[in-house]
Parts: structure tokens; C-alpha cells; sequence
């Protein structure tokens, strides 16, 4: 005789589990932190070196770089004058999960921290599963990629809250509409912010800088 | 490909959930998973029978429930199926729409094998 027993318990809840530890203590910390997802090549590690340059004197930034194989882009934070840069070599995995992320915290100075930015591997859909304790999620698409990115991969828009359109000073040089890319994020998410940068030419990237900024100072007047 | 870790992720879970069921020998688990989980069901399942051959889980026989996206409109109320994932509105075109199901990775139930078969004796009896 089998007898069935309801359960309703979530597949990833230790993952969960460690995710709400991770939020409770940067919390506590008034740390913004925010997870950036993308195809791999968008720009991720690019945006944070001209973020690095701008913002660091002025939001006490520390980053959790992840990366399939190599510390490259943890050297390169570094490079761009990253105070605290801790790397996650996943060797293969094609995520982050919370317990990566608890790890690399421990070697962070909480309290001198006010954004934490996690850069996730390059993957837009497996990284979409895993809660890593953020407040949000940032997708990063390049103009190259085409504008019907998100209709393909409707998990990672749908679950983040700012789109950073980035490259914009290929657009002379490939078929990209902006409004279509927008729109199609739109449709996926209607909360979605929309952010288009060069991180080049510095095009529109004074939007992105005031963007985190404003969550700066708004996790320390809600949590004052 | 992920699912070679959600599979190993369930299968903690179902440990853990027999381990409170008193050890008993599970023959079955039932699983959702939402359209907008990011999670194919056919690699899931072939993860989770790799990972179980030759262990206590080898018979365990693995059930999925596709669910799919449904949300509410924030502006007139209505309850609609998303299958494409392009959330407007089929009544009023809007665009802020809450999901309401869709994102689902979740152990819905367990079929556990009864040894005492005394109750079922009862019952005849």
C-alpha cells in the first residue's frame, strides 16, 4: 500500500534558506546589494571598472566576481580600484548560489561596505533559479545581441528590475532598435527600468551612476 | 544546464522529508514546476535518475507537474494565462501584471510505502 503525503517544501529552500541570511545581514549592514546577470561578453565587468573609477571615492563599493574558470575579471575590479574584489572560480558551474556568495561575504568588511555588487557568471538562464540574497536583479544586454533577447529568455527579465541597454556606440554599426529592445523587455516585464549606457563613451552612464546612488541613500534613510 | 544541481537539491529535500516521515521507503515524489522556473522538466528528470541509481531513492519514481504562468492585472483586475510569457493584458492592454503562479520548483507530495500492513487487514477484516 502506498499512501500519498502533501509536502509543499521548495527544491531550493536550503538555497533560500542561506539567501534570507545573506539579505538579514546586509541588511543590518545597510548594504545595497545587487546581482548582475547577463549573456557572457555583455559588459558586465566593463560597467563595474568605469563604476569603480567614478563611484569609489564617493559609495564604498566591494564586489563578488564569479567566473566559470580564471580570476580575470576579480583582477581586473582590482585593477580599477577595487578596495574589496573577492572572486568565485565556479569550475564549471554555471551559476552562483547563496552558499558561494556566504562564503565570499565572510571575507568582506561589512561595515565598511555600502553596495555590494555580485556579478553572476555569464548565463541568463540557470543564474534566474538562485536567489543569492540581493535586492535586485540587473540585466545587462549589449545592442549586438539583438532585440528579441528577452522574448528568449523570459525567466531572467521577468525576475529583474533594471535592464542596462550597453554598447550604445555600436548602434551606427549594427541592426539594433532600442525602442524594440525596450518594448520587448516591457512586454516580458512591465516594472522594468531601462537604462541605455556606453561605458566607452560615457554615453548615458551619469543615469546608471544616479540609479545606484539613489538606492544608496535610500537604504540609509530607511534603515537610519 | 543546471539541473544536475536542482536534481541534487531534491534529492536533500526528499531525504529530509522522509527523515521527518519516520525513514519510511518512498516509491514516489511529485514535482511542480512552473513554465517560468527556468527548469526543463526532460533534463531534470534525467539528472535526478542518474543521481539516484544504485541508492535508496532507485525506485522512486519521479512525477511532474508542468504550471503554468498565470497573473493578475494590477489596473482592471483580471486573472489571465500567460503561455507566451508576454505579459499585456488581454482585457485592458496593460502591461503591470502580477504573477500569480509560474515560478514554481517545488515537492508537492510523496507517495511513502505503507509496511504495516495491519490497518489494510483491519479495513478487509
Amino acid at each position: 500500500m502506498a499512501e500519498k503525503v502533501e509536502i509543499g517544501a521548495k527544491v531550493l529552500s536550503e538555497n533560500e534558506r542561506r539567501a534570507a541570511v545573506i539579505r538579514a545581514k546586509l541588511k543590518e549592514h545597510r548594504i545595497v546589494c545587487l546581482n548582475l546577470v547577463s549573456s557572457p561578453g555583455a559588459g558586465k565587468t566593463t560597467l563595474l571598472e568605469h563604476t569603480l573609477a567614478r563611484l569609489n571615492d564617493e559609495i564604498r563599493i566591494a564586489l563578488v566576481a564569479g567566473d566559470v574558470q580564471t580570476e580575470n575579471d576579480a583582477n581586473r575590479l582590482i585593477r580599477a580600484g577595487g578596495r574589496q574584489v573577492q572572486p568565485i572560480v565556479t569550475r564549471g558551474a554555471c551559476h552562483l548560489d547563496a552558499s558561494m556568495v556566504e562564503n565570499a561575504l565572510t571575507k568582506i568588511a561589512l561595515d565598511r561596505t555600502d553596495l555590494l555588487f555580485i556579478e553572476n557568471v555569464g548565463n541568463l538562464v540557470c543564474p534566474s533559479s538562485y536567489d543569492l540574497g540581493e535586492d535586485a536583479k540587473v540585466v545587462i544586454v549589449s545592442v549586438t545581441e539583438g532585440e528579441d533577447k528577452p522574448l528568449k529568455y523570459p525567466g531572467m527579465f521577468r525576475r529583474s528590475s533594471l535592464m542596462i541597454v550597453s554598447k550604445i556606440d555600436l548602434l551606427p554599426h549594427c541592426p539594433c532598435s532600442i525602442d524594440m529592445l525596450r518594448s520587448n523587455a516591457l512586454s516580458i516585464n512591465g516594472d522594468l527600468e531601462v537604462i541605455s549606457v556606453s561605458a566607452l563613451t560615457g554615453e548615458g552612464i551619469d543615469q546608471w551612476y544616479g540609479w545606484l546612488r539613489s538606492r544608496v541613500s535610500n537604504a540609509r534613510a530607511t534603515n537610519s | 544546464m543546471h539541473e544536475v544541481a536542482i536534481a541534487q537539491s531534491l534529492i536533500a529535500v526528499i531525504e529530509k522529508e522522509r527523515a521527518r516521515l519516520g525513514h519510511v521507503p518512498v516509491v514516489g515524489v511529485g514535482l511542480r514546476i512552473g513554465d517560468l522556473s527556468d527548469v526543463n522538466p526532460d533534463s531534470l528528470l534525467f539528472g535526478y535518475q542518474c543521481l539516484v541509481a544504485d541508492t535508496s531513492l532507485a525506485g522512486c519514481k519521479l512525477s511532474i507537474e508542468r504550471v503554468p504562468a498565470n497573473g493578475k492585472c494590477r489596473q482592471c483586475d483580471t486573472n489571465s494565462r500567460y503561455d507566451d510569457f508576454i505579459f499585456i493584458c488581454p482585457n485592458c492592454g496593460g502591461s503591470a501584471i502580477d504573477l500569480i503562479s509560474g515560478q514554481e520548483l517545488e515537492i508537492a507530495w510523496l507517495n511513502i510505502e505503507d509496511n504495516e500492513d495491519t490497518s489494510g487487514e483491519q479495513e478487509r477484516g
